[in-house]
């Protein structure tokens, strides 16, 4: 009916409408399925998708026909359908019928307009059978690569972006709604059917169907570009973007990534679509997209092949790339900040971009609030960034940029070496270590001792860049996919043979057994380790051995003796003491002998232990004397906390079960004991009396705990007050109000050990007392470390004096305590500080508490 | 109770008199005229032939010139042969009381490792030459056959260490870099040779009957191996207390090996596996030999082992033999 040629575009207008209301009306209201399918196919020729196979009627005005219907009647008709869906009406088509006639209106006609009304449908439906019909409908157009058609549809609309007006604006409408519905469609599905729905919506499956669905479409943009036609990579780069920002990089890129790495390997023009379309994405989304392909790149080459120079242009991807993920995010992978430096580097374009990064990660690293305030990990990965920073540098920007970065370098190792975490000091050295060989390969070379772990390993090798792994790993599993299953059938009966294998070779006997059992070993136990020397056994000759300063074996053996000899108590222990003391606390691990310094702690410990009143006396002098490093003073420290510690105990658990007191074995075999019978024959007549005797009641079945002597008690105060005496006294060599904070901080804890170890003892409450006191003059320090030594020491304070004594005398302190440490929790800036506080409220809260409730009954 | 180990045994008796300190001992086998004795050499020269009756130095040969004596050993009915630190390697007849050198070979060698000998047919000692070489001398001849020589490698293998035959043409030899190698002495090719210790090889052992040898060294590992036609493969290790050893010997009867130690203590392990067994303390310093004996009727057929030491004293003991 289509054929007659001449018709005016209004005429086609006007009998489009009336062809299109009439098969309307019939399908509204028929009843027979003939009528039905005759009105189907009437507007059938009209369906846009369907141009091809209507060949037989090739006229003019069919074409525009065909225009007229798709431009102003096409969505309407499909909203009719729709509605008209039911399971009634359905049921009048034949299934082949159905699919011919019905749902190819869906499937064939234009793809953007089919999804958006189904998937509207579905969003305002609910559970019927419209609604799983639309849902199939929609599974059929997934399946059938009908998405790849949509948005190949969108990349070939060019000409209406460029003009403005109401065609662009409608565009943007449109493609506003297409993006959405698009990326929310497995969300809504869900909301809809509640996981009832087929697996092609689950979002694992969907968005990697969809990255297929791209991949197609991008190859199409290839072949077009190649042919030098023109085409727009707006939409996907669009659709990218969304995709990234509602979360399902990974998944997409999971996919994609392999693929763009072997297509952008030999062809340029897709490393251009590549990099179109990754650039091209919205400044919003910019930022998960590279997150995501900052994490999945293997190699920063592969970086560079799909970014290409972009970033010189786009200051979004600039800021990106030397900014946020260098300076404000924190990634465990060390692959993300090689992936970014070496992008950076890999072009000469690009080059200078690596020293400026360097330097602005230089000025951070090294300022010294930024080292007190984030976190280990934050400040780890900028270390780790550095380093790579280092291994990209090349001689000449080495040799131009080398005063200011020692500058940097310099100023930043300050407060790395002042910090109290010995990570965070570790990290310093290493990177000055490297900085140092890096820019100075010959000279002197920087060394810092410092323990080597898996770590510190790791950062240095991260001063190579890394090599191109080839594209075997990455794009191996693009082929791998439908072979994977073999292979672990294969393994699997590999596997089975292999066990099948060792269990013959098990069933066959051992003819090699162990035949040397049939000998019987003798005692072995006196085969130990001889020396050269002797082992001193006098404390005077021990000192003396520990004064040798070039006989190794005689220092050894005695500093490994050192402390049984102490705690052998000789009486002359008291004159020799000091001595031994002095000597251990400048006694150098010249000659790396193992567990030095668990020796060296032992026995200055046992020596305190042993005489607490000179030893006491010694330490807390030399505390405060001049001429001492910081790791003698905290050694001090500790051998003052750990001696309280054990003189705290009772006596019997603190004897030291040392191989002095073998018990001697006999030396031949002694004949069965006359004793021994003896009392078994008692044994039997105690069992009789104890099955005749009646018992009403059961005494203790442990005995009662033998009171001993505090050996503290007495010396508690000599531990204490000397030690608090003259914290704010400045010398040349220790500041601990200023620089030296950190031994003011275990200075603090030493004092809380010292009061807990006094817990029971009469002169607590005045240790008590003077230790809050030191507290109230200390409570807004601005170090952490401080801080929490602080409340470390009030936590002491409130589990050691007796808790009556804490709501009465020591209440005001209390009082005080309890406002500054709410102050804490509600101000501090460090996570772990409030942490604290509120533990240290808590423990007083519940001391409080029982302490009243006890009172009040 | 658990069982309690018993505690190790004493030594058996001890002889003194050497007058300096003891390099080498070695048993003299029984004939059906004479009893077994034991030959010791000594750091000033001496040979000194034991009687193990009456534990009294039966005969002293002087014939070293005042050097060390390295090694020494009996060859067949009364003859023995030493070998000195003057480069001279001796043969005696000291049959029916005599003591006379019969042949004086010069071996120019200034190293310490020991000669061995082959007693099989024509007997063949291996010792060692100059330039880090090993010959092989007929004894019967006084020729010597060949030398082998790692030549390529010298600074790979270094001086070789000890010496010892396994049969006629294969021998073993262990080196200063710590490689022990196995020759064979006919084709003058090396056949295998493996990096067993991280220090010299001081001793080697081998026995014919279980084919497998241990070797011990500077190091703290004593290393046992095969020795087959692929070459030699490491069987079982044992890590030692205090590291050095000077020498090790197998007992015939494969049960047990025995270790020199230089902490002056001698260990043994089960020839097995290397089961650590016992550690005999009695000497104050460095053991330099140990040797066990065949046999012995006057011990109601023990199998006794000797050791010789830096304090010039030579222990006996009787271990592991059925009582």
């Amino acid at each position: 009916m289509w054929n007659c040629t001449g018709i005016g575009m209004a005429d086609i207008k006007l009998s489009v409408r009336q062809l299109v209301r009439e098969s309307q009306n019939v399908l509204a209201s028929s009843r027979d399925s003939s009528e039905l399918c005759r009105a189907l196919e009437d507007i059938l020729p009209l369906l846009p998708g369907k141009k091809a196979s209507v060949k037989d009627a090739p006229d003019m005005p069919q074409g525009e026909a065909v225009e007229e219907f798709g431009a102003c009647h096409y969505v309407r008709f499909l909203e009719f359908l729709v509605g008209q869906f039911s399971l009634d009406w359905c049921g009048r088509f034949a299934a082949d019928e159905r699919q011919r006639l019905l749902d190819v209106f869906f499937l064939d006609g234009i793809h953007h307009h089919a999804f958006l009304v189904l998937c509207s449908t579905v969003k305002h439906s609910s559970p019927s059978f419209k609604q799983n019909k639309c849902l199939s409908l929609l599974e059929d157009f997934l399946l059938r690569g009908r998405m790849s058609d949509l948005i190949w549809a969108q990349c070939c609309v060019l000409s209406d972006l460029t003009d403005s007006g109401s065609q662009s604006t409608k565009h943007r409408i449109l493609w506003e709604q297409l993006l959405t519905a698009i990326v929310t469609l497995p969300d809504r599905i869900a909301n809809k059917v509640q996981g009832k729905c087929s697996a092609c919506f689950f979002p694992k499956q969907y968005f990697t169907s969809l990255a297929k669905d791209l991949l197609v479409v991008l190859h199409k943009v290839h072949n077009q570009l190649k042919a030098s036609k023109d085409c727009s990579l707006l939409f996907v780069s669009q659709l990218m973007g969304r995709i990234c920002l509602n979360g399902h990089a990974d998944t997409t890129f999971t996919f994609l990534l392999p693929h763009f790495v072997k297509l952008t390997a030999v062809d340029f023009l897709w490393s251009r679509v590549c990099s179109r379309v990754i650039v091209g994405t919205p400044e919003r989304c910019l930022e998960s997209v590279l997150d995501c392909l900052l994490k999945k790149i293997p190699w920063y080459g592969i970086m560079s092949r799909l970014l290409g120079d972009a970033l010189l242009s786009n200051k979004k991807l600039l800021f990106l790339l030397t900014n946020k993920f260098l300076l404000l995010r924190c990634y465990n992978q060390e692959l993300v900040p090689q992936n970014i430096i070496g992008y950076l580097a890999d072009s000469p374009n690009r080059r200078h971009l690596v020293v400026k990064s360097l330097k602005t990660l230089l000025d951070v690293w090294g300022d010294s609030s930024a080292v007190k305030h984030t976190s280990y990990d934050q400040h780890a990965y900028l270390t780790k960034t550095i380093l790579i920073c280092l291994g990209h540098l090349n001689q000449q920007e080495k040799t131009q940029h080398k005063s200011v970065l020692m500058q940097k370098l310099l100023s930043g190792m300050h407060c790395h070496l002042n910090s109290p975490l010995v990570k965070v000091r570790r990290l310093g050295m290493i990177t000055a270590e490297a900085l140092t060989k890096t820019l100075e390969t010959e000279g002197p070379k920087l060394s810092f001792e410092y323990v080597k772990d898996e770590e510190s390993r790791l950062l240095l090798l991260l001063l190579v860049p890394p090599d191109d792994p080839g594209m075997d790993q990455i794009t191996k599993d693009v082929v791998e996919m439908s072979l994977g299953e073999e292979e672990t059938r294969e393994e699997a009966t590999s596997n089975q043979t292999e066990q099948e294998d060792a269990t013959g070779q098990q069933s066959t006997p051992d003819d090699d057994l162990d035949s040397d059992d049939d000998l019987e070993p003798f005692d072995m136990s006196e085969d130990v380790k001889t020396s050269q020397v002797k082992t001193p056994v006098y404390i005077r000759d021990c000192i003396e051995g520990l004064h040798a300063k070039e006989n190794r074996e005689l220092t050894e053996t005695s500093l490994k003796v050192a402390e049984k000899l102490v705690r052998s108590k000789p009486d002359y222990l008291q004159e020799v003491c000091v001595e031994l003391m002095q000597v251990l606390l400048h006694l150098e691990d010249v000659f790396e002998i193992d567990d030095f310094t668990v020796l060296r702690h032992s026995a200055m410990v046992a020596a305190t232990v042993q005489c607490p009143i000179q030893a006491s006396q010694y330490w807390t002098a030399e505390f405060y004397d001049r001429n001492y490093n910081i790791r003698q003073r905290l050694d001090m420290l500790q051998v003052l906390a750990a001696a309280a510690q054990e003189l705290s105990q009772p006596l019997e658990e603190t004897t030291p079960s040392s191989g002095l007191q073998k018990p001697c074995r006999p030396l031949t075999r002694a004949s069965p004991n006359p004793s021994e019978e003896a009392e078994h024959w008692r044994d039997i007549v105690q069992k009789r009396i104890k099955s005749k005797t009646r018992r009403f009641a059961k005494g203790r079945s442990t005995p009662a705990p033998t009171p001993v002597a505090n050996r503290f008690a007495p010396v508690a105060g000599r531990f204490f007050f000397p030690l608090l005496k003259s914290f704010d006294s400045k010398m040349n060599t220790m500041d601990m109000i200023g620089d030296d904070f950190l031994l003011l901080g275990r200075m603090l804890f030493t004092l809380g050990i010292v009061v807990h170890a006094a817990q029971h003892a009469p002169i607590c409450r005045q240790m008590a007392v003077s230790l809050l006191e030191l507290v109230w003059v200390l409570r807004y320090h601005t170090e952490v470390f401080v801080r929490q030594a602080l409340m470390f020491a009030v936590s002491m304070v409130i589990l050691s004096v007796p808790s009556h004594l804490l709501v009465s005398d020591l209440q005001d302190e209390m009082l005080e305590c309890k406002l500054w440490l709410e102050d804490i929790v509600g101000k501090d800036p460090n996570v772990e500080c409030r942490g604290l506080a509120a533990q240290t409220l808590m423990v007083l809260g519940s001391v409080v508490q029982k302490e009243l409730s006890a009172e009040s009954r | 109770m658990a069982h309690q180990p018993p505690r190790p045994p004493d030594p058996l008796f001890v002889l003194r008199g050497s007058k300096d300190a003891v390099n080498c001992v070695k048993f003299y086998p029984s004939t059906h005229t004479e009893k077994g004795r034991l030959l010791s050499g000594s750091g000033c020269g001496e040979v000194r032939v034991w009687n193990l009756e009456s534990r009294r130095t039966e005969t002293v040969l002087d014939g070293h010139d005042g050097k060390s004596v390295l090694w020494v050993q009996p060859i067949s009915n009364g003859q023995i042969i030493s070998q000195g630190r003057d480069g001279n390697i001796l043969t005696w007849d000291i049959g029916e009381g005599r003591r006379d050198v019969t042949t004086r070979l010069p071996s120019n060698a200034l190293t310490f490792c020991k000669c061995d000998i082959c007693n099989q047919g024509s007997p063949l000692v291996a010792a060692p030459g100059q330039d880090s070489e090993v010959c092989i001398i007929d004894l019967k001849s006084e020729t010597v056959i060949c030398g082998l020589k790692a030549d390529k490698d010298i600074k790979k293998f270094g001086m070789p260490m000890c010496v010892k035959f396994i049969d006629e043409s294969r021998l073993l030899i262990g080196y200063e870099a710590g490689q022990v190698a196995l020759w064979d002495t006919s084709a003058r090719t090396m056949l295998d040779n493996k990096q067993l210790h991280s220090e010299a090889v001081m001793c080697l052992d081998y026995s014919t009957s279980s084919k497998r040898g241990v070797s011990g060294s500077a190091d703290d590992k004593l290393m046992c191996w095969t020795v087959s036609e692929a070459g030699l493969t490491l069987s079982a290790e044992s890590t030692l207390t205090n590291p050095g050893i000077s020498d090790v010997c197998i007992r015939q009867d494969d049960k047990i090996v025995a270790s020199a130690g230089w902490d002056s203590r001698i260990r043994l392990f089960g020839w097995k596996k290397l089961k650590p067994l016992a550690v005999l303390s009695y000497h104050r310093q460095t053991i330099h030999t140990v040797d066990f004996s065949p046999p012995l009727q006057e011990f109601d057929s023990a199998q006794i082992l000797a050791a010789g030491s830096k304090d010039k004293h030579i222990s006996l003991w009787s271990v592991y033999n059925p009582s």
